[in-house]
């Protein structure tokens, strides 16, 4: 392969930024289509109710209104969703694209409009007479797993919509044999993506090719196409999908949404382009929602701190309607739950419920509970037994000499460095001049946060898990004739910088220089057929695919090249910059070719080809990256909280991280800072509220309030990477441990202060009034720590 | 969401406006800064078919000092009297509690007028307005009257003017030497509206004791109460720590009764307790309590 | 109703209905889709452009107030000092990531950094109070502006 990386790790300014402050992005919404129509949605007002009947005429008679459509108009278009893979606990569901007689939650979908601009379409929409006979409405998880439950789905004839059990060893038998087993719980609340573009697509059919284009911005343009035919009855050559530029997306954009369909099957019918721009309301209300989770965990331990044993009990909300198998989110928390700690004796149940909310989906680092979890517990462990929670966490874990490592949850650990991370963010921190303390004003604590992150899937996970779909990715490069190279992935960019990364890798796998590597992505026709993007892959599949792609265009060119100077074989040929040299020791000589003129002679002098070599320069290779690749980290932080107010300031923030190699730091350190101002957001100010009624309280940015400036710390972010032993340049992938660090460095850190005042807190978030109320009312005191 | 149709006029002088006003009555609203009114058009809260654009009306748009206060044109931006010379030197607090409202973009555009008449409960100015008395200089097509805002100012949405009317201006009475002024703003998150402002206007007699002293809160979705009659038992006497406790308990009583003790209200009080004092303090020159003023 | 309008220095005629928000006329009616629409709350910021060289939420005017106005937004003719050294800043300091609240922040800070020549990192974070950003965390942000602040003193001093 490559002699050396010349511009992998570099901090590279990225190239997609120059449209970006220029203003020359084009995000879905930027993209004119000559005689677009533009769609809106009516939505329920109701959490639950009857759709009695429905009259447009008055909306069909306003000026420039084409089509006002109802779920059993589309019926006709349109087959169901049904999410039934055969795992064992989950009960298949299915869904039509819009309802057609009852309507599950508040913005689920009830009518649409077409009209010849949004603002004609809304003034239509307040003309739709919808006659709704209300239902008792269930938007409580616990309560929606009562048998006497309103139904959410009736077909189900329960709301309990998967239950998942592992165990390995017999967590059960130690907690019986265990000198003390202490219990711990967490209650994380419900929250949403909110990426400042909110969704949106334009759909054309092309009646006289029979052709759908889709432009949405998505993360997953081929998984998304394969969803669309499926749904259509089309073969994927009738459908082109295109993202363009994405304004965030952090998971939301990566089901196929039923307004997005609606749209297509709309645009077919009629023979128009149409168009939608969710609304903020819309985004907030019915987009895709996430994290409403319980956990309990019951740790058997011994005087030492040690864990003997543990099972983890978890609840998870997932709304009116499974867009994914509803074991998807919680199942991997209960898999990487006991991350880089030794414990054999492991069990977890979780039972995921329906209830009269929107659906919920993975929201960057779906898994992040998990983080919380396992290191609360270990914090209740310490306090409970009176020991340090350093050197509890230190008892628990594995030594490096343990890896690899099978968890209990079946995957297997290795080249992380968790002692590592963990003894340096100690030093940083200050953690041993540190003690919780009470000044009269503040309460003083300090959290940390061991962080497992598991950044990659491959398809041994998927099959092993039971979830659908295939882990792998797909390069694509080509070497065009005046030599520039032209590569591409299935993945689809909202802010991560592929562009600039995935060019600093194929420009040293092919040995060019990254401004002759031109990324493009996002189009289903002009990409391979990839996974997209989602969890941390970015790296580890698409940087993996590009690079292994890349060697094999080295070679290729190398082989050419040797051809050209008239050598049996490659040996001392290099390809620098893109220029073919001779490798010499201590440096290197030209032999007078370059990349542009291999380039014209595979294109244009195919004569002049080896024997046996094809005329062209176009290259296919896709990677299936191991089962699960992890990165790990430790996170901690001090605080202090306002006695008068409950207000919460985080003094120090920092995260010591190893992700393998890296690409690009500038980027990196972005991706890592960007994701912990994630799970503070979510930590302590999200909150998707509902009523009894199932009303949304919290559909303006008003009301569900996500950080601003003001809100976020200082992140410092210590490097102490180590490559993995597995993929392609030691590539381990990340950005979402950040948010799995930030709940659990902070929560801890609130919780090691509130110590002081023998207060606890379980739920998120954590306002200032639930910190006040912890520290004078007593609310949380002794519900945390239990011993059995 | 998008705002419904309406017919727009855009007028320049006041004498247009009452006229217009006169004419369309409820059925049509004033579009001063707009922060607060467009958000509640786009998501159809509310629904004129006539939107009257003041923003030309220049003889709204100026600031006064007179004889007996400072006279603030209905028009003026919340930056403006932010970055007054003029109102920083009659009346400070309200110079800083203009900067305070929204973000640095809304204050360009946020009037002073506009924000009274909307009679926001978590507002800055209307709390300005309370504080210090202000009057409103409405006009009609039936003359010219001012009225005092703590009378128009009913409930949270509600500034009750009559039939026509337009506010044009707003006074600010002068005030004595020896009045001091403190506000508190809490917000439970950086970026939401204050849950909680509250304001002291305490005067001094020769001696350094009360002469007057008036608080006003904003805490919950109540109208701000203005708190003045209920303190003057306390005149002459010297506004030290003992007496600012006693303040503090009657208005954390009052304001209890008002916005309730449910889990929220009962936050609110706490926290209140607290800012009550800071403000106090401040008012009474006392910066060992580490007063905001 | 036909309206006319200085935009980016041009005067521009055009269509439009009163109660057509000036976020969608820059936008659909003027292809100018710097300007972006991401809350029509007034919340996020992202939509902000300068009216007469002050910033203002395009999503809370409607258009047909600018007549005889100027308004501003980041295609914006000859980009003001203030913009170019935020550019090259924004750009060094990795301070946009999806970059659709980047606009927004641009707008507003061409205009802050113009008036407040000496501003410190208090009144920065104070004035980025009011856009959101939902990538970066802000850090990067608050540095590259403080450096773009920096970077345009120099420039004053030569």
């Amino acid at each position: 392969m490559s002699e050396r990386e010349a511009y992998v790790g570099q901090p590279r300014p990225r190239r997609e930024d120059h449209r970006l402050l220029a203003g020359l992005a084009r995000y879905v919404d930027d993209i004119k289509v000559a005689g677009a129509l533009h769609a809106a949605f009516l939505r329920s007002p109701h959490g639950h109710a009857r759709i009695v009947s429905i009259d447009v005429t008055a909306a069909l008679e306003l000026l420039g209104v084409v089509t006002v459509v109802t779920g059993e108009d589309l019926a006709e278009d349109v087959t169901d969703l049904t999410v039934a893979p055969p795992i064992e606990g989950l009960r298949p569901t299915s869904m039509p694209v819009m309802p057609v007689d009852r309507v599950r939650f508040q913005g689920d979908l009830v009518a649409c409009v077409v009209a010849a601009d949004r603002y004609v379409a809304e003034e239509a929409m307040e003309r739709i007479v919808v006659e709704y006979a209300e239902l008792p409405a269930v938007s409580d998880m616990f309560a929606a797993l009562r048998d006497d439950s309103v139904l959410v789905d009736e077909a189900l004839g329960t709301n309990l919509v998967a239950r998942r059990v592992h165990r390995a060893g017999d967590p059960e038998a130690r907690l019986a044999a265990a000198p003390r087993v202490i219990e711990a719980e967490f209650h994380q609340q419900r929250q949403t993506h909110a990426p400042i573009e909110t969704r949106g697509c334009i759909a054309q059919w092309d009646p006289g090719r029979e052709h759908l284009t889709l432009v949405i911005g998505s993360q997953v343009p081929h998984p998304l196409r394969t969803q669309i035919v499926r749904r259509l009855g089309l073969r994927d050559s009738q459908v082109s999908v295109s993202s363009p530029d994405v304004g965030g997306s952090f998971g939301q954009k990566i089901a196929l949404y039923r307004e997005e369909l609606a749209i297509c099957a709309l645009a077919r019918r009629l023979g128009r382009p149409v168009r939608w721009k969710e609304d903020r309301m819309e985004n907030l209300l019915a987009a895709c929602h996430a994290r409403e989770q319980w956990c309990r965990t019951r740790a058997a331990v011994d005087d030492t701190g040690r864990i003997l044993g543990l099972t983890l009990e978890m609840v998870e909300d997932f709304g009116a309607y499974c867009f994914y198998p509803a074991n998807y989110i919680s199942e991997v928390v209960g898999i990487i739950l006991t991350g880089q700690y030794g414990i054999a004796d492991y069990g977890y149940e979780i039972r995921v419920a329906l209830t009269n909310k929107c659906g919920v989906g993975p929201m960057r680092a779906p898994m992040a509970m998990a983080s919380w979890v396992m290191e609360g517990t270990l914090d209740v462990i310490a306090r409970r037994l009176g020991l340090d929670p350093a050197e509890v966490r230190r008892r628990n874990m594995l030594a490096d000499q343990a890896l690899p490592y099978v968890m209990p949850g079946g995957e297997t650990l290795l080249d992380v460095n968790c002692a590592e991370t963990m003894e340096t963010a100690l030093d940083e921190i200050g953690y041993a001049a540190h003690r919780p303390h009470d000044d009269g004003r503040y309460l003083y604590g300090l959290g940390l946060c061991n962080v497992v992150e598991s950044t990659t899937y491959g398809s041994r996970f998927y099959k092993n898990s039971g979830i659908g779909g295939s882990g792998h990715e797909a390069a694509r490069i080509i070497v065009e004739p005046d030599g520039t190279v032209s590569a591409s992935v299935g993945m689809a960019a909202a802010g991560q910088g592929y562009e600039t990364t995935f060019a600093q890798v194929v420009a040293d796998g092919v040995g060019v220089r990254p401004d002759d590597v031109a990324v493009t992505l996002g189009h289903s026709d002009t990409s391979p057929y990839g996974m997209g993007s989602r969890g941390g892959r970015g790296a580890t599949a698409g940087g993996g695919a590009l690079y292994l792609c890349a060697a094999e265009v080295r070679a290729h060119l190398l082989r050419l090249a040797a051809h050209r100077l008239g050598l049996n074989a490659t040996d001392g040929l290099g390809l620098r910059d893109g220029r073919i040299v001779w490798v010499r020791a201590g440096g290197s000589e030209e032999t007078g070719l370059d990349v542009a003129d291999l380039a014209r002679t595979a294109y244009f002098d195919p004569l002049a080809l080896p024997e046996g070599m094809r005329p062209g320069l176009e290259f296919y290779r896709t990677y299936d990256p191991p089962p699960m690749t992890f990165s790990n980290s430790t996170h901690a932080c001090r605080v202090r909280i306002a006695r008068e107010t409950g207000r919460l300031e985080i003094l120090d923030y920092l995260v010591v991280e190893n992700c393998g190699t890296v690409i690009n730091p500038l980027v990196v350190h972005g991706q890592q800072a960007g994701a912990v101002a994630m799970g503070l957001s979510g930590t302590l100010l999200e909150n998707v509220v509902y009523d009894q009624a199932g009303r949304n309280l919290s559909a303006t940015f008003a009301d569900y309030t996500i950080a601003t400036v003001a809100d976020i710390p200082a992140i410092r972010i210590i490097a102490r990477a180590t490559p993995s032993s597995r993929t392609p340049l030691g590539l381990k992938g990340m950005a979402e441990g950040g948010v799995m660090g930030a709940i659990g460095a902070v929560a801890n850190a609130v919780n090691d202060a509130l110590s002081v005042v023998g207060a606890q807190v379980t739920c998120l978030p954590l306002t200032p009034m639930r910190l006040h109320a912890a520290i004078h009312d007593g609310i949380g005191r002794a519900a945390q720590g239990q011993e059995g | 969401m998008k705002p419904a149709p309406f017919s727009y006029h855009r007028l320049q002088t006041v004498a247009e406006l009452v006229g217009l006003k006169a004419r369309l009555g409820d059925a049509a609203v004033i579009l001063a800064g707009g922060q607060s009114l467009v958000p509640m058009l786009t998501l159809r809260l509310s629904r004129p078919e006539h939107v009257i654009d003041v923003n030309d009306i220049v003889e709204m748009d100026h600031i006064l000092p007179e004889q007996d206060g400072l006279r603030i044109g209905a028009l003026v931006r919340h930056q403006h009297v932010a970055e007054s010379a003029v109102v920083a030197t009659h009346l400070p607090l309200l110079r800083r509690m203009a900067g305070g409202v929204g973000n640095y973009a809304v204050r360009q555009r946020g009037t002073i007028g506009g924000s009274l008449v909307l009679a926001d409960p978590a507002a800055h100015m209307p709390l300005a307005a309370l504080l210090f008395d202000a009057r409103l200089v409405l006009r009609s097509a039936r003359g010219v009257r001012t009225a005092a805002y703590r009378d128009l100012y009913r409930s949270p949405l509600n500034c009750a003017l009559d039939a026509g009317e337009v506010v044009v201006s707003v006074c600010f009475p002068r005030q004595p030497e020896a009045m001091r002024a403190v506000a508190e703003m809490f917000h439970v998150t950086a970026g939401s509206f204050p849950a909680l402002i509250c304001a002291v206007r305490l005067v001094a007699d020769a001696q350094g004791g009360l002469a007057g002293l008036t608080i006003v809160v904003a805490a919950g979705a109540v109208r701000p109460p203005v708190m003045e009659g209920m303190f003057d038992d306390l005149r002459g006497v010297r506004p030290d720590a003992a007496l600012r406790g006693e303040v503090v308990r009657r208005v954390v009583a009052h304001m209890g009764g008002l916005i309730g003790q449910d889990a929220a209200g009962r936050y609110l009080l706490s926290v209140l307790e607290g800012r009550m004092a800071m403000c106090l303090a401040g008012a009474a020159g006392d910066t060992k309590e580490g007063a905001g003023a | 109703m036909i309206i006319s309008l200085t935009v980016n220095g041009e005067v521009r005629d055009v269509a439009v209905e009163p109660h057509y928000l000036l976020s969608d006329v820059l936008r659909d009616r003027l292809d100018l889709t710097a300007t972006h629409v991401g809350c029509e709350q007034g919340i996020c910021g992202a939509c902000t452009v300068l009216v007469d060289g002050q910033p203002a939420r395009a999503c809370l005017l409607f258009a047909v107030q600018m007549e005889g106005h100027a308004v501003t937004t980041l295609e914006g003719g000859a980009p003001s000092v203030e913009l170019r050294a935020l550019r090259a800043a924004f750009h060094t300091h990795h301070a946009q990531q999806c970059g659709f609240c980047t606009p927004g922040i641009l707008m507003t800070f061409a205009a802050y950094l113009r008036d407040h020549p000496d501003c410190d990192e208090a009144g920065v974070r104070a004035v980025l109070g009011g856009n959101l950003c939902r990538c970066t965390g802000y850090g990067p942000i608050v540095r590259a502006i403080m450096a773009a602040s920096a970077a345009l003193r120099e420039v004053a001093d030569v």
